[in-house]
């Protein structure tokens, strides 16, 4: 792939690893039980912390 | 031959774009690559192949005009095709693409192309049924493109629409199907131009393609009548182009497809302002200044734009009485239109309001529409299926590594104007499929940012969103598709099957095949009338259009039956309503009844 602005990848390195990990975790985790197990609990939970509609 | 005219209309067509595609070369950027060429000639033939369709099909629309127009294009279009054909066999080189997104795609294309030969079925709540093949079906009924008073979303701009129409004269109901097949095969080359541009190589950009292809709203926006693919398509090649202007031609080139966007969707329209707002922002980002130059170039972009789809807005204002018909309220203040009161326009509106509701318009969700997007998309409108998680997941490492090119500041800002407009407009999750798109090539550069950051844990964690998005996308996509593929492989499936998805099938054949059924009245406004071949009055539409005065109160038409040519009476039973019709007409006799439907012939001496 072609090089993007330095400054940006300079700017990535300051955000660890591990948050990229996390970030990406949870996505996985939080569709694969919704959309995929479409567990009640899981939208009852969601709805709790505002994330789905009521 | 049942599967057999459809392809072959379907590829007269895409040769005949080609040929008239290419006659715009001289205004294509030097350094475009092979696919860039590709998809700009297809997409720019196609969409000015419906413009030319719809001026002539004004005065005239039959099988030979369209033939007449057609063939010769398509001439062109295998002598431009020799000629382009050289440097397109050297770059599309198949060892150099990637299995695994290539094999996503090719089952989605091959789903495309079987499903795509099935007749089209269902009831009027289907966008297609109700006037994307409605209006092709009677301009070739009667011989030209016309208003149908009707139905008035059979009035917005028609390029694809009159494409349908020539589909379908050559290769009937099943034509405008398969264009479906074209639709998604051009958005995913223009998406893959799109990738490069955006500095992916040709593995990421086949990853990039592979997403957006198994997209189930993107794939929802290409079939089954739907025009927001080949929109889509449209507005991000004048974006592009926009951006990347430097030369009038360059800017007549955006131009040209910002005017086919307009011409496409009345979504176009604000698309335009958002093009040349990017262009200007892009240009004194980089220079701190807007050169008179660039002013100029951005005036010949909105002036080519604005040319290219007045026929349109035109022949509305004229015959319908406003450019934009159905009208948003605001406008009733300036003009005076036909056939929809005020009531049944503002009713219209809040249909549209309610309907585009989404998750609502507070901040809150506005801030969660990621989150809501990615893990609800079945709130929105035409939503469900989402567009997986790979754009949540990965695209904003992807932006954080390329917001600082100027071209991709134009691309965001364009965005997040176009993401806040549609947020407080109507939220219908086809109308952002560029958005998804160019986010699917942020996302693909996030992939490489995490797996290169993080490469153990985040290579395999950025593999498994993108692999999780695909395998679900297809997983939707699929099973979605099977009806369709079985109708096209099954003849004795495909009756059975119309016979339980089109309403009022029965009533409709036998009207067909009564040659004496000259004039059919149609009281119910939500009759599917694509389903009926013989001329009909529809006095009153869905949304309270009133074709005649009367309406469709069968006391005040009872008496003028004669005067308005009836020769028949379709009355069907519907919901909470009763047969129209009272009983003991002496001037009607009953010729057909079921439980839901019956067809009155009305008397000579009437």
């Amino acid at each position: 792939m072609t090089s993007p602005n330095k400054k940006s990848r300079e700017a990535l390195r300051s955000i660890p690893s591990w948050v990229m990990d996390l970030w990406i975790a949870w996505i996985v985790v939080a569709f694969l039980v919704i959309r995929v197990l479409g567990s009640g609990t899981a939208q009852r939970l969601l709805s709790h912390f505002g994330l789905r509609h009521p | 031959m049942r599967l057999l005219a459809p392809i072959l209309a379907n590829l007269m067509l895409i040769v005949a774009a080609f040929g008239v595609g290419r006659l715009l070369r001289a205004l294509f950027p030097k350094q475009f690559s092979s696919v860039d060429r590709l998809a700009t000639i297809l997409l720019a033939g196609l969409g000015l192949l419906g413009a030319l369709l719809f001026l002539i099909g004004l005065i005239h629309l039959s099988l030979s005009v369209i033939l007449i127009v057609l063939l010769p294009c398509a001439m062109l279009g295998v002598f431009a095709l020799r000629k382009e054909w050289p440097d397109l066999r050297q770059n599309l080189r198949l060892s150099k693409i990637p299995k695994l997104p290539a094999l996503a795609i090719a089952l989605i294309l091959l789903i495309t192309f079987i499903g795509g030969l099935a007749e089209p079925v269902g009831d009027i709540k289907m966008d297609a049924i109700a006037y994307h093949f409605l209006g092709p079906h009677i301009w070739l009924r009667d011989a030209s493109i016309h208003v149908i008073p009707d139905e008035s979303l059979s009035a917005f701009p028609a390029t694809v629409e009159t494409l349908y129409a020539a589909l379908m004269a050559v290769g009937g109901t099943r034509g405008p199907e398969l264009f479906a097949f074209l639709s998604v095969g051009i958005l995913l080359l223009v998406s893959y131009g799109f990738a490069v541009r955006l500095g992916l190589d040709t593995a990421g950009a086949w990853w990039a393609i592979a997403l957006i292809a198994t997209m189930p709203v993107v794939y929802r926006g290409a079939y089954g009548g739907f025009v927001d693919a080949i929109f889509s398509g449209f507005l991000l090649l004048a974006l592009r182009f926009a951006l990347d202007a430097q030369t009038s031609a360059d800017f007549a080139l955006s131009g040209i497809f910002a005017g086919l966007t307009m011409a496409t969707k009345y979504t176009g329209i604000p698309a335009l302002v958002l093009i040349v707002i990017a262009a200007l922002a892009l240009e004194f980002a980089s220079k701190s200044t807007i050169s008179p130059t660039h002013l100029k170039g951005l005036l010949l972009l909105a002036v080519t734009a604005c040319v290219v789809a007045s026929p349109w807005y035109l022949r509305n204002w004229l015959v319908l009485g406003s450019p934009m018909y159905p009208p948003p309220p605001s406008l009733l203040h300036f003009f005076h239109i036909k056939y929809m009161s005020p009531d049944a326009v503002n009713s219209l509106a809040a249909i549209v309001r309610k309907e585009g509701l989404g998750m609502g318009h507070s901040f809150r969700s506005l801030l969660l529409l990621p989150f809501h997007l990615t893990f609800h998309p079945a709130n929105f409108l035409n939503g469900p299926g989402g567009v997986g998680l790979a754009l949540l997941a990965l695209s904003p490492f992807g932006i954080l590594l390329r917001w600082r090119d100027p071209f991709v500041g134009g691309l965001l800002l364009f965005s997040v104007i176009e993401i806040f407009g549609w947020f407080v407009t109507e939220q219908d999750a086809r109308f952002l499929i560029h958005i998804y798109i160019l986010l699917a090539i942020f996302a693909i550069w996030g992939w490489s940012v995490v797996a290169e950051r993080s490469p153990r844990t985040g290579r395999i964690l950025s593999g498994a969103a993108v692999a999780c998005s695909i395998l679900y996308g297809l997983g939707l996509i699929v099973p979605a598709r099977i009806p369709d593929l079985h109708a096209a492989l099954s003849p004795a499936f495909e009756k059975r099957r119309k016979f339980e998805e089109i309403p009022y099938l029965e009533s409709f054949s036998l009207l067909d095949a009564n040659a004496a059924a000259e004039k059919v009245l149609v009281l119910e406004p939500r009759v599917p009338t694509f389903y009926l071949n013989q001329n009909y009055l529809k006095p009153l539409g869905r949304f309270g259009e009133q074709s005649i005065p009367e309406g469709n109160d069968f006391r005040l038409l009872d008496g003028k039956l004669s005067a308005y040519g009836i020769t028949h009476i379709l009355d069907v039973r519907l919901d909470d309503h009763g047969f129209r019709v009272p009983p003991g007409q002496p001037n009607l006799q009953l010729i057909f009844e079921r439980d839901d439907q019956r067809i009155y012939r009305v008397s000579p001496l009437q």
